[in-house]
């Protein structure tokens, strides 16, 4: 069980994903009254990042703009952890579950959750309205909790696979096109079903917004790829 | 560690090393780098291993995979995690795996039908970071067996320092010393305590920027550009106090530990390091420094090294071995495990 302290998303400006990101981290710690120093956790999940950035994990770029513990080592000095997950739209419930057990490697503390993906390049067509999202999250406390999150990958289609290409016309490394499988069409009340073509930090953003505990408390996300992963909120 | 409800091991490890060799001097001679530089006499390398063309970041990983379950010989179906923590999912033809997890196509090509799956990324870090997930989950009762995949296709990246003004690009010259291959662990419960144990994670941000992989600008694949002295000086700022904190919080005696393995940037890195930490607390066992004929293979590095040890006969069941990782971020972490039971027998 992880318990989310507070949390807050905005619609990705001009000003790219780390600022954003960085942005909404200040403005949630000030919010919730929680030290920067009892972070002792960041994890990032999506799948976008300008130029299609791979290493080193966006979240350390985020401690860094934070200026979270970048000290040098000593017998007794305080440091942070950061590190990225992801797994298509399914990116928020992976970063949870990390979440969760990295707290229990690091008691005690909180762990800064970040969401989101920005355009690569201008090269890469960009069908997608980005939101980023940020929350703060610890083992106990009050708040929404993440009960339980169920994956499935019986439905996972491998046509639907994204992949960085080459396109020589524009002599850039582009997002390649791909199939996505169809949005589910039924679903039940008390369970809330995003959009297909939503990226991770709206899923979450669109669920938090909407969540009221005792009432839809089972939130399902279907990647375009048809992995699923339904979580159960309490 | 707290909520712990049963035990873990490393119930078995793998390593796909392709056969091909490719000697220093036909990529990276004295004429072809700036100022004559001697990268051999610079780094202590002798060349890389290349894959073969049809051999992406997937097909690397799932044979590394399937010679670790054959090792375990376990049944696939039985695995609930798996984790892929590759750094650049860089496929034969250098298109790069973006979404889903590649972890999950890797669980497809296994068979594998009922387990989580999600790409990890903690630069070179990323396999011990997932190790030590995939650990808490098990000791936790969560999970019963995990598999950590990666396989590093990254050979291309010397192909793009090289199509730079390296008097210009010097950054792009640690791009010189990688080389491909792949790794796995299963991960699994255990009877017996203390088969694995983790030091504190850390992650000093300030150093964020000192090694960065993306997409190349106007050609296939990715890039790399990495100020090389600065982020080994970083490491060495910080490596005797990491160790000393390390030794404490697991609870061991470091002369006592039988191998030592830490990241091969490069053989030569490697030994400074070797003495950094020697300084520190004392002399060590078993430092193994044989990266000079397979290079900088990322998060794959450690599990590469192995089984070369295996190959020579150097691994046997029930000895303790330290894996020491750092990953561009910086990321310190080292893991602590015992050998699995039947190594000698491992082909």
């Amino acid at each position: 069980m992880v318990v989310i302290h507070g949390w807050k998303s905005a619609p990705l400006g001009r000003s790219g994903l780390l600022k954003s990101i960085t942005n909404l981290s200040k403005k949630l710690i000030a919010e919730t009254s929680i030290k920067l120093d009892d972070i002792n956790i960041i994890i990032h999940g999506g799948v976008y990042r300008r130029n299609f950035r791979v290493e080193p994990a966006f979240a350390t770029h985020v401690q860094d703009a934070l200026g979270l513990k970048c000290t040098l080592m000593t017998q007794d000095s305080s440091h942070c952890f950061s590190f990225d997950v992801s797994d298509g739209s399914c990116s928020p419930y992976v970063v949870l579950d990390a979440a969760r057990n990295m707290l229990r490697i690091k008691p005690g503390g909180y762990c800064l959750i970040t969401l989101g993906d920005e355009r690569p390049n201008p090269q890469s067509k960009w069908p997608y309205q980005p939101i980023s999202c940020v929350m703060i999250a610890s083992l106990e406390g009050e708040g929404p909790r993440l009960v339980s999150t169920s994956y499935d990958l019986s439905e996972f289609d491998e046509s639907t696979c994204v992949n960085m290409t080459f396109d020589e016309r524009k002599s850039r490394n582009v997002i390649g096109s791909n199939n996505a499988v169809k949005q589910p069409a039924n679903t039940t009340d008390s369970q809330f079903v995003g959009k297909i073509n939503w990226l991770s930090g709206r899923h979450m953003h669109e669920f938090l917004s909407q969540y009221s505990s005792g009432t839809t408390n089972l939130h399902r996300v279907v990647d375009q790829s048809g992995k699923t992963v339904t979580a159960t909120w309490n | 560690m707290s909520a712990e409800t049963y035990h873990s091991r490393v119930v078995s490890f793998a390593s796909y090393i392709p056969e091909q060799f490719v000697p220093l001097g036909d990529y990276a001679g004295i004429g072809d780098l700036p100022g004559k530089l001697d990268l051999h006499r610079l780094t202590g390398l002798d060349g890389h291993r290349k894959s073969k063309p049809e051999e992406g970041s997937l097909e690397l990983a799932v044979k590394a995979a399937e010679k670790c379950l054959e090792r375990a010989n376990i049944n696939a179906q039985q695995i609930d995690l798996v984790v892929n923590c590759a750094m650049g999912k860089i496929a034969g033809n250098l298109e790069m795996h973006l979404s889903p997890s590649l972890a999950t196509l890797v669980a497809r090509r296994l068979g594998i039908e009922n387990a989580t799956c999600f790409d990890m990324s903690n630069a070179c870090s990323g396999m011990l970071t997932s190790i030590m997930l995939a650990d808490t989950m098990i000791k936790s009762g969560e999970i019963e067996y995990a598999l950590i995949v990666s396989g590093e296709n990254v050979t291309s990246l010397i192909d793009e320092a090289k199509s730079n003004n390296l008097w210009l690009r010097s950054q792009a010259i640690a791009s010189l010393t990688v080389g491909d291959g792949s790794a796995a662990y299963l991960i699994g419960r255990s009877d017996k305590p203390n088969q694995i144990a983790f030091s504190e994670p850390f992650t000093l941000a300030q150093y964020t920027n000192l090694c960065i992989g993306e997409a190349a600008k106007k050609r296939a694949g990715p890039s790399m550009r990495t100020k090389a002295s600065q982020l080994q000086q970083g490491v060495l700022d910080n490596l005797g106090v990491f160790l000393g904190r390390s030794m404490k919080h697991m609870g061991l005696d470091w002369e006592k530990i039988e191998h030592t393995y830490s990241h091969p940037t490069s053989p030569k890195s490697m030994r400074k390091g070797g003495r950094v930490a020697e300084a520190a607390l004392g002399q060590m066992k078993n430092f193994h420094n044989e990266s000079h004929d397979i290079g900088n293979t990322g998060s794959t590095s450690h599990c590469m090294l192995m089984e070369k040890s295996i190959q020579s006969g150097d691994l046997k069941s029930g000895e303790t071995t330290l894996l020491i990782s750092f990953g561009s971020g910086l990321a310190m972490l080292a893991m602590h495990i015992t050998m699995p039971e039947g190594i000698e027998e491992w082909s």
